[in-house]
């Protein structure tokens, strides 16, 4: 699996488990900020847990201007393709 | 005595510890001085005692009575990060905070606060106030029972007679553009608890909108509807009521004629809840400008424990005065949580 859906994968898993849904409902077009309402303080769980698989820094502030999953995936794969 | 005056007053003697990461900036290094000079909470500053020493002769300012917190230090930042990653309420990892903390003092002083070895993070000289929020809420978390880092102010009115003299409350001007029904129920009771911490009084709540106990019928006057029955089933020991246009909230003469149910609130409000950002931020403006009030804040809330974000812009004096209302709130805090 290349980065950028092991990372899209990550996402998916973290939100379905705090929004209680089935995984395979969350793809890469998944508009996390309308359609699943998943707040600042939620944001903070999905990245600690990128953070924590690839030992990185991820600035939370400049994922705030990003809504689906693939957007922040594609942020978060450029961030560590440096 | 003013709510300054009664402020510093009850932050005398506190003993309360409070954490300066942006310590190398003389604005903090004087209101630090100031603050331990006064007795008003025990300072601690965060970050290369080296800088700090060095910034502290570059603008005169003496050091003695004041900790530092060495956040070069690695293993104690390890240690710390172990204790933090131990806390029940943790929402990061050892790892994540860690890495923070180390590459920024703000969140090393967030860390120490979430042990317990500080009781207030005030920072917002070098940091935006979305970072203060984000890193308190990162870092210390969430209220129990709140859903949304709020802010809330307080006028001084020369000449206006409401039910606290020319004192009133209100919330939310700074932080939630456009809130939901729930995020409204959240600032409002914020609001309550924090006023009560800061200033002692018994919370009168009003949610306002453009219409009064049903005058209006709009998804706006809905939202703020539906606000005040959430803030009544969750805390059902305060006193929050709508939906209220301002006058309805503050003149018992206006209530009277408008408000229809029995109502502890309309007319006598010492709190005003702002249904969205414009409403807050134009309401704010008006009093300040048209009615040369002070308004003392917007000082944030919802935090587990004390976060304070202050103006860049801020002058020594104001950051002290907003010191002193952490301080008084992070004290009430402990003792709420003591009973």
């Amino acid at each position: 699996m290349d980065l950028y859906n092991e990372i899209v994968d990550i996402i998916r898993n973290k939100v379905a488990d705090i929004r209680h849904v089935d995984v395979e409902t969350l793809d890469e077009n998944s508009n996390l900020k309308y359609d699943y309402q998943i707040k600042s303080t939620e944001m903070v769980v999905v990245i600690s847990a990128l953070e924590d698989e690839y030992d990185a820094y991820i600035d939370l502030m400049k994922l705030n201007k990003f809504d689906t999953i693939g957007e922040i995936a594609k942020f978060v794969q450029e961030l560590l393709e440096g | 005595m003013d709510v300054l005056e009664s402020v510093f007053a009850r932050a005398e003697g506190s003993g309360i510890r409070v954490c300066f990461p942006e310590a190398t900036e003389e604005k903090i290094l004087l209101a630090s001085r100031e603050v331990t000079d006064k007795h008003y909470a025990v300072v601690s500053l965060a970050g290369d005692p080296a800088a700090i020493k060095a910034a502290a002769a570059q603008y005169n300012v003496d050091l003695t009575g004041i900790d530092i917190i060495d956040t070069t230090d690695e293993e104690a930042l390890e240690k710390a990060a172990e204790l933090y990653a131990g806390t029940t309420t943790t929402m990061l990892s050892k790892k994540a905070v860690l890495r923070r903390a180390k590459a920024d003092p703000m969140y090393a002083g967030l860390m120490y606060q979430a042990i317990g070895d500080v009781d207030v993070c005030f920072a917002g000289l070098t940091h935006t106030t979305g970072e203060v929020i984000l890193g308190g809420q990162m870092v210390i978390g969430l209220a129990d029972g709140v859903s949304v880092v709020s802010s809330v102010g307080i006028f001084n009115i020369p000449g206006y007679e409401g039910s606290e003299g020319q004192l009133l409350a209100f919330g939310d001007s700074a932080v939630n553009t456009n809130p939901s029904d729930e995020d409204l129920a959240s600032i409002a009771i914020s609001c309550c608890d924090t006023i009560r911490a800061l200033l002692g009084w018994e919370p009168r709540c009003a949610m306002l909108s453009f219409s009064t106990d049903g005058s209006m019928e709009h998804s706006m006057v809905d939202k703020v509807r539906s606000a005040t029955k959430i803030a009544n089933e969750l805390r059902p020991d305060l006193l929050i009521d709508g939906e209220f246009q301002f006058d309805s909230a503050v003149s018992p003469r206006v209530a009277a004629k408008k408000v229809r149910h029995d109502s502890k609130v309309a007319g006598r409000a010492n709190i005003v809840i702002w249904p969205d950002l414009n409403a807050g931020n134009i309401g704010v403006k008006l009093v300040q400008y048209l009615a040369r009030a002070d308004a003392y804040g917007p000082m944030l809330q919802g935090f587990r424990k004390i976060v304070c974000d202050c103006s860049r812009g801020a002058p020594v004096s104001e950051l002290v005065g907003n010191v002193a209302m952490s301080v008084v709130r992070a004290k009430e805090l402990k003792t709420l949580k003591e009973e």
